[in-house]
């Protein structure tokens, strides 16, 4: 079971802003989430060992090859807010 | 779609192997979320609980202290992130720049253990990892345009021995200098924190190199929770023993092997030797030089230390475009050791050879520098400056044998430089006895 604080927190982690029938409804969703995992880990996996990925495939890899991006005139119109090259952005420091 | 890029992990194990590292069998990238700036797709492309290689060590010396292992916890490949910048001129206050040109390309991360006790020992450790991977050619280390950056962590103990204390986290320093100066005054600052009771909260600094402090980034509280897993657009990476083979076959001499080689094969001081090999170019020029000129590998260190790497720093270029090359410097060399020219000569022509294609040959001719061996050109001089300076001759009969210093200065001048130093001596020192 999760708490009202625990899942509170959790969204602040997740830095959502929900209101509160958005709390009421996904607080009881990831209990049902968190339920159905509870039951997989009653499975016994000894001697298993953990699984990465479901795919067989390994070391799909491709050669060190310079690619040419988008143009630099693209990347302008796309860009929200630009200056000196860069792509401006608020201050990264609070 | 993402597509791991081989060159990557191939420079990725000649890292690993160079740090003397356990190379996974089998590897495996994550996702790590996080949502920044620097990031815009949310998450970074990197490997966590599986890395690439581990448990490898790097060893320095400090200053009048054994050799000592620092302990290499991890190393494993990511995908870089965008270069920000918020300190340039340029940047007005309030906003941060984004450069997205490095933006997914692929890094090697190296994770130290805790076994650095002091800024200096920190910038050894760098200076030595940096001078690592430079000779293995995984990187040019280039610090300016960040192809090699460095994380700095800092946390103190209460007293020797004691558990070391909360530790806190300098994002980016791109400079030696940096790197030392922000430790030091992390470490200052939390030792003023804990002197005074208080406790250190653990967060990410930046170091403002301007204004000599450090800022801090995000507390823990804010720092995001990562939420790794593995990363579904990319198969596992499985690096079999052929491969590990193939990678070791590529590995250069490691400094620390060339640098013992150096001493053994050459007979050089261990100084002299740490310096030609602390750059894989100098320690290639070197032993260019010795192949043209085996004669006296001493000569040639001294030469390579002292001339060559004054002149290049005077005029700031690297020493694979100097337009002295090791066979002009060897040829040079030659004149020194069989007593063409002598020394201070031979700093004339070196000075010319900086200048202009002439090989050192022909500067000698050219120049008429030819060492002057024979007595009977000596003699005269020697006569001549004995009649100008009849004080110091007889200062010198009675006992101020110092004085023979100032006499083969006289013979060096008149001869400019070209008298032979060895003949000088001995004629100064029979002829001032003789009236």
């Amino acid at each position: 079971m999760i708490s009202h604080a625990e899942f509170t927190h959790l969204t602040k982690r997740a830095q959502l802003e929900l209101t509160p029938s958005e709390m009421a409804q996904f607080h009881t969703d990831l209990e049902r989430i968190l339920t159905a995992f509870a039951r997989v880990t009653e499975v016994d996996t000894t001697g298993i060992s953990p699984m990465v990925q479901p795919g067989v495939t390994t070391n799909v890899l491709r050669t060190d090859q310079v690619q040419i991006g988008l143009p630099f005139t693209v990347l302008e119109e796309l860009a929200p807010d630009l200056a000196q090259e860069h792509f401006r952005v608020p201050s990264l420091f609070r | 779609m993402p597509v791991t890029n081989h060159q990557a992990v191939n420079l990725a194990l000649r890292a690993a192997l160079a740090l003397n590292c356990y190379i996974h069998p089998v590897s495996q990238f994550a996702r790590k979320n996080y949502f920044y700036p620097d990031l815009p797709k949310g998450y970074q492309i990197t490997q966590y609980a599986y890395p690439l290689a581990e448990a490898g060590f790097l060893e320095i010396t400090p200053p009048e202290q054994s050799p000592r292992r620092i302990r290499i916890q991890r190393l494993h490949l990511e995908e870089d992130a965008a270069k920000s910048a918020h300190n340039e001129p340029w940047c007005e206050p309030e906003c941060s720049y984004l450069d997205f040109n490095r933006s997914g390309t692929p890094l090697i991360e190296i994770v130290s253990e805790p076994d650095l006790r002091t800024p200096d020992e920190a910038g050894l450790y760098l200076k030595k990892l940096k001078q690592l991977l430079e000779y293995i050619a995984v990187s040019d280390c280039n610090m300016e345009e960040g192809s090699l950056r460095c994380d700095a962590n800092v946390s103190l103990r209460i007293t020797a021995g004691a558990p070391p204390g909360t530790k806190t986290e300098i994002k980016n320093l791109n400079s030696f200098r940096h790197l030392k100066r922000a430790l030091a005054a992390e470490i200052d600052r939390q030792a003023t924190v804990l002197s005074a009771g208080k406790t250190i909260i653990p967060q990410t600094l930046m170091w403002d190199d301007h204004r000599h402090q450090l800022r801090p980034m995000r507390s823990k509280e804010d720092a995001p929770d990562y939420r790794y897993f593995p990363e579904p657009d990319l198969p596992p990476l499985q690096i079999n023993e052929v491969w590990i083979a193939q990678v070791k076959t590529q590995l250069p001499e490691l400094p620390q092997a060339k640098l013992a080689r150096f001493q053994t094969d050459y007979g050089l001081r261990a100084y002299d030797a740490e310096i030609l090999c602390t750059d894989p170019d100098i320690a290639n020029y070197y032993e260019a030089v010795l192949l043209s000129f085996p004669a006296d590998p001493h000569l040639a260190a001294n030469w390579v230390l002292t001339h060559v790497l004054a002149h290049l720093k005077a005029i700031q270029c690297s020493i694979r475009h100097f337009s002295v090359t090791p066979a002009r410097l060897a040829e040079l060399l030659h004149l020194i050791h069989d007593q063409t020219i002598t020394s201070t000569s031979a700093k004339v022509v070196f000075r010319e050879m900086t200048q202009v294609t002439t090989s050192a040959t022909q500067l000698v001719a050219e120049k008429n520098l030819h060492q002057i061996t024979d007595e009977n050109e000596l003699l005269p001089i020697i006569e001549d400056i004995k009649a100008n300076f009849p004080d110091h001759v007889e200062r010198y009969r009675n006992g101020q044998e110092t004085l023979l210093g100032f006499f083969v200065g006289q013979v060096m001048g008149r001869t400019k430089g070209r008298a032979n130093p060895q003949v000088t001596h001995r004629l100064l020192h029979d002829q001032l006895k003789l009236n």
